[in-house]
C-alpha cells in the first residue's frame, strides 16, 4: 500500500511516497512505524499509548483527523494520505505544537474548585449515578486535538478557545461537586469563547471518543445564558 | 483565513459553508436591493431598472436567489434547534430533513413565480 506523507523540513512542506507491505489487523501507527524504521528513520510522528486513550497519534488521514493507532489500514483508499492536523503550527513532519491547546485547556480551570477542601481530614464528595450521567461522556475526552484542528472557528480566530477547552469547561460546570461555575462561565463568556462557535458540527463528526463537543458548547451556551439571566435579578 | 470556512471534511461542514455562502449572496442582494429602491425618487430610472428585474434572464438568477435564501432560513432553523442542545444524536436526519425541505419550498416557490 502507497503511503503518501506530507513532510515538513523546517522551511518546505512536500509529499514523499512510501510503499508498504500491509496486512489485516495494521494500523496506521504501524505503517507509520515501519517506515520510520525499514524506510527512512527521519519521519517525525508523536505517539504514546497505542490505544486510543492519549490522544497522540492524532494526524490527518485521507483528509479527516483520527487516532493513527485506531485506523485499521485495510478499510482506507489508496493512496493513503497523511497530514499533520490543520489549525495547529507543524513543527516536523506530523508532529504539531500543542503548547496554545493545553493553555487553553487549563484557561477553563479543568479541575473541581471547591473552597471546603479539608487535606487534614479529607471527606467523600458523593454524587448520585444521574449526578455523574449529566457529564461522563464529555469527561472521555483525550485532548487529541482532532476537533480543533477542523473548527472552522478556530481557523479563523487564533484566540477562540476551541471545541476541546469548551468540552472540559461544561464537563466541570456539569459536576455536581464543583463550585466553581461562575467564575468558569465568566471565563468562557468572554468574546473569543463561547460565542465564537457556528455550529458547524465538524467537531461532533470527528471526535474519535464520539462526545459530541458540538453538543457540550451548546449546553454551555444554556448555562451561560441561564446565569447571565439570573445576574440580572437583583 | 476565511477561505478556512470552505474547507469541508464531513457533509455538516459543507453545510456549514453553504450557509455562509449563501449569507453573503443575500446580503449582496440586500445591498442591490437597497440601492434600487433608492432610485424611487427617479421614477423613470426606477422604471428602467424594473425592466431589467422583470426580464426572463433574470428571473433564472431570482430563482437562484430564492434557493439560496430558502436554504439559509431553513438551515438556519435547524442550526437553532442544534444550539438550543436538541437532536445533535439525529443531525444526519436533520440535515436530510433540511435539504428535503429545502428542494419541496424551491420548486413551490418556482411553481408560484410562473403560475
Amino acid at each position: 500500500m502507497i503511503f503518501k506523507i506530507k513532510r515538513f523540513d523546517g522551511k518546505n512542506f512536500y509529499f514523499q511516497d512510501f510503499e508498504v507491505p500491509v496486512k489485516k489487523g495494521l494500523t496506521v501507527l504501524d505503517c507509520l512505524f515501519y517506515i520510520r524504521d525499514c524506510i527512512d528513520s527521519s519521519l517525525s510522528f508523536r505517539m504514546s499509548c497505542r490505544m486510543g486513550i492519549c490522544g497522540s497519534c492524532a494526524v490527518r488521514i485521507n483528509g479527516k483527523p483520527a487516532l493513527a493507532c485506531e485506523t485499521q489500514v485495510v478499510n482506507l483508499k489508496e493512496p493513503v494520505k497523511i497530514e499533520p492536523l490543520d489549525n495547529f503550527k507543524v513543527l516536523k513532519d506530523l508532529v504539531v505544537e500543542f503548547d496554545d491547546f493545553f493553555l487553553k485547556h487549563k484557561a477553563v480551570k479543568p479541575y473541581i474548585i471547591r473552597n471546603d477542601l479539608n487535606y487534614k481530614n479529607p471527606v467523600e464528595f458523593i454524587q448520585k449515578p444521574e449526578e455523574l450521567k449529566k457529564y461522563y461522556d464529555f469527561s472521555l475526552c483525550i485532548k487529541c486535538g482532532a476537533c480543533y484542528s477542523v473548527c472552522p472557528a478556530a481557523a479563523t480566530n487564533e484566540k477562540y478557545l476551541g471545541p476541546a477547552a469548551l468540552v472540559a469547561a461544561y464537563r466541570f460546570v456539569a459536576d455536581s461537586r464543583d463550585r466553581g461555575a461562575r467564575e468558569r462561565l465568566e471565563i468562557v463568556m468572554d468574546d473569543h469563547c463561547l460565542w465564537r462557535c457556528h455550529s458547524a458540527m465538524a467537531c461532533s463528526e470527528v471526535c474519535p471518543k464520539k462526545i459530541e463537543p458540538a453538543k457540550a458548547i451548546q449546553l454551555l451556551r444554556r448555562k451561560t445564558v441561564l446565569e447571565a439571566i439570573r445576574r440580572l435579578i437583583p | 483565513m476565511i477561505i478556512k470556512w470552505f474547507k469541508p471534511v464531513s457533509i455538516y461542514d459543507l453545510a456549514f459553508s453553504l450557509q455562509r455562502l449563501t449569507g453573503i449572496i443575500l446580503a449582496f442582494y440586500l445591498c442591490l436591493h437597497l440601492a434600487y429602491l433608492s432610485t424611487l425618487s427617479n421614477p423613470k430610472l426606477y422604471e428602467s431598472l424594473i425592466e431589467i428585474t422583470v426580464s426572463p434572464e433574470f428571473l433564472y438568477l431570482d430563482a437562484v436567489l430564492f434557493l439560496a435564501g430558502i436554504y439559509h432560513g431553513v438551515n438556519g432553523f435547524r442550526i437553532i434547534i442544534h444550539e438550543l442542545g436538541y437532536l445533535h444524536k439525529h443531525r444526519m436526519e436533520m440535515l436530510i430533513f433540511t435539504v428535503v425541505l429545502t428542494f419541496l419550498v424551491w420548486i413551490f416557490s418556482l411553481y408560484m413565480v410562473i403560475l
